[in-house]
């Protein structure tokens, strides 16, 4: 069913946009090209950002946690205004990509190593702590370099960290495909773990989960998948926390049907928003995290509040 | 034991409090020989200005972005464009100072209240670029040497437009001008820079958006399919040419299938409203008509039924 809609989004949204195209002319035309790229990414970063809201949401046993929770935002945005200093000359328009990856992937290495006790466990309110301070930390930095740095373009850093789904190259849009793709298949065929663990740490192991091996496993599936489409189409907020939840209310808190659930409607999601974000007053184009805090904030609202009794538990 | 850590503590804080003391009292009681006017530049344009009516004598202090004539980087620096530190512009002892705006709007009150001169100046436009040498020229009495400047700037772009006088309006090149690419930023109706492509003999198809510096859908540059692209980011060395023609659903676009790609204009040239503007009008009208104009011809018969 959420394929069917899933499908029947990404038809519209190819229809809409800042230029009309006639139907005869859609195959040959670069405006189709161009913006069927983007839609192919809002379908992968939205896919992406919602499970990796699951695993989160699931690992950390908080119903704040999100995609950015542990640092990637910072990180990447870090690496990306090191990649916007030091230039495009080394690998060309994949050097803002890489570096941001790299940032994000880079973060979480560390916050979880920050976290890590002697017994080579990792509390995962530690974990938690550990990834707010050192987010802090590099925001600051960040900060520091934008103030300082008399490179004017870094101003635009500020405008990467709102995110934009725009794509120009295949290449980057098929290697960051793959890498969510693997990731979400993953999660899937592990989700009957997530269930376990959202029963607490204890109990998991009681029932013969290797929990500081599955916790591993999922911090890097998650990590993997924010870090690519943090690389491809910067920060996009609110996804990763409402989608989720918003699923969650729907179809149950089983993580079996949970996370194929969420992958669809976060592709949906995101695409209706982004169509929205590059019609409304094309053609100029509102930021896509500003629209997905918009729309989706009040629809949580909303379904948070046609439900009586409380939800989280 | 513990006694020892707290002598050390407070030795150390001591010591910082002095070195920080001595700092405050070296800086202000500089040279006061450089000439009667103390003048502070808080804008990149605005010291090229000073430099251009000869007053680079009487500049006591730039922002950290003024970076030309190189000698401006020479000059005691006093904060970032148009964010100034109050107390460093302060001990400067300035009689005026000079900048696009500010940033923190109360800065321009606290520093009038103290007796010196502010001189806000707005560009938008080249007639305000002229405005604001004017009144560079009259707060500094150097009105006359300002009207010459004016004058000969004003000589050199109308030498410009005779190189595509022989033009119809329709044929001329439509530009786009890129200023970034991630959001793709270009130049809208109320930015100097389009004036600036008009006087280069060219029409910015941005012009039709009433803002200065609109983000843009790439799918909007496919249909107005530029002539010419031009390449303009604030610092060099992210230009990213070749990697135009290699976006998805570029590569139908004029400008990319004649390689009329133009990145080699200093990019403060084309960005900064001061003297040099006139430059970069030169630069661009001499790279927009170097060729024929003869590629422009097939773009009205295949998209112009849908401009309208």
């Amino acid at each position: 069913m959420l394929l069917t809609v899933l499908l029947g989004a990404c038809m519209l949204s190819l229809f809409v946009g800042a230029v009309f195209v006639p139907v005869g002319e859609m195959f040959q035309s670069g405006v189709i090209q161009l913006r069927l790229a983007r839609i192919l990414l809002a379908v992968v970063a939205g896919a992406g950002l919602s499970v990796a809201g699951v695993v989160f949401q699931a690992l950390l046993r908080n119903p704040l946690a999100e995609p950015y929770v542990l640092g990637v935002s910072s990180g990447a945005g870090l690496g990306a205004a090191i990649a916007i200093i030091i230039g495009a000359g080394i690998m060309g328009i994949w050097t803002l990509p890489t570096m941001a990856f790299a940032g994000a992937v880079i973060t979480i290495f560390v916050v979880y190593s920050l976290a890590r006790s002697a017994g080579g466990a990792v509390p995962v309110h530690t974990l938690l702590l550990s990834g707010v301070i050192v987010s802090a930390v590099l925001g600051s930095i960040l900060m520091f370099i934008v103030s300082i740095c008399p490179s004017e373009n870094l101003h635009n850093v500020v405008w990467w960290l709102l995110g934009n789904l725009q794509i120009f190259d295949w290449q980057l849009l098929r290697v960051v495909s793959a890498v969510v793709a693997a990731c979400v298949v993953v999660t899937v065929l592990f989700a009957r773990d997530l269930n376990v663990m959202t029963l607490g740490e204890e109990p998991a192991a009681h029932l013969g989960l290797n929990v500081e091996l599955t916790k591993k496993m999922f911090f890097l599936v998650a990590s993997l998948m924010t870090g690519a489409t943090v690389a491809a189409c910067g920060l996009i907020g609110f996804v990763g926390l409402i989608v989720p939840h918003s699923v969650r209310l729907i179809v149950g808190p089983d993580h079996r049907r949970l996370v194929p659930a969420s992958a669809m409607a976060g592709a949906i999601f995101l695409v209706l928003a982004d169509g929205f974000a590059r019609t409304v007053i094309a053609p100029m184009e509102i930021p896509i995290g500003v629209i997905t805090a918009f729309l989706g904030g009040p629809f949580f609202l909303f379904l948070l509040r046609r439900r009586k009794r409380s939800y989280w538990s | 034991m513990k006694y020892r850590w707290y002598v050390i503590g407070a030795a150390i804080a001591a010591l910082l409090a002095a070195i920080l003391l001595l700092c405050g009292r070296w800086a202000p009681d500089n040279d006061a020989s450089r000439g009667d006017l103390r003048i502070v530049s808080l804008s990149p344009n605005m010291t090229e200005m000073l430099f251009a009516l000869n007053l680079q004598g009487s500049i006591v202090g730039v922002s950290n972005r003024c970076d030309y004539p190189p000698e401006a980087k020479n000059i005691e620096s006093v904060g970032g464009f148009g964010a100034p530190s109050i107390e460093k512009l302060l001990s400067l002892k300035p009689d005026l100072i000079i900048t696009a705006d500010f940033e923190r709007a109360d800065d321009a009150k606290i520093l009038r209240k103290s007796g010196i001169e502010v001189l806000e100046l707005k560009i938008n436009n080249f007639q305000e670029m002229f405005g604001a040498m004017r009144e560079i020229g009259r707060a500094t009495k150097k009105l006359r040497q300002a009207e010459e400047i004016i004058t000969a700037m004003q000589k050199e772009l109308e030498a410009v437009t005779r190189q595509y006088s022989g033009i119809v309006h329709e044929q001329l090149p439509r530009v786009f001008v890129e200023l970034w690419y991630d959001p793709i930023t270009t130049t809208g109706a109320t930015s100097f820079i389009d004036e600036l492509i008009t006087r280069a003999g060219g029409i910015n198809v941005a012009g039709e958006i009433n803002q200065t510096y609109p983000h843009i859908n790439p799918e909007k540059v496919i249909e107005w399919n530029p002539d010419v692209i031009v390449l303009c980011y604030m610092a060099q060395e992210s230009h990213q040419a070749s990697q135009i023609s290699s976006r998805i659903g570029w590569a139908e676009i004029s400008a990319v299938k004649n390689g009329r790609i133009i990145d080699d204009i200093p990019g403060d040239c084309i960005l900064r409203p001061g003297p040099r503007l006139v430059e970069g009008v030169k630069a661009l009208a001499q790279r927009l008509h170097e060729t024929t104009t003869e590629d422009t011809g097939g773009r009205h018969e295949a998209r112009g039924t849908r401009h309208e």
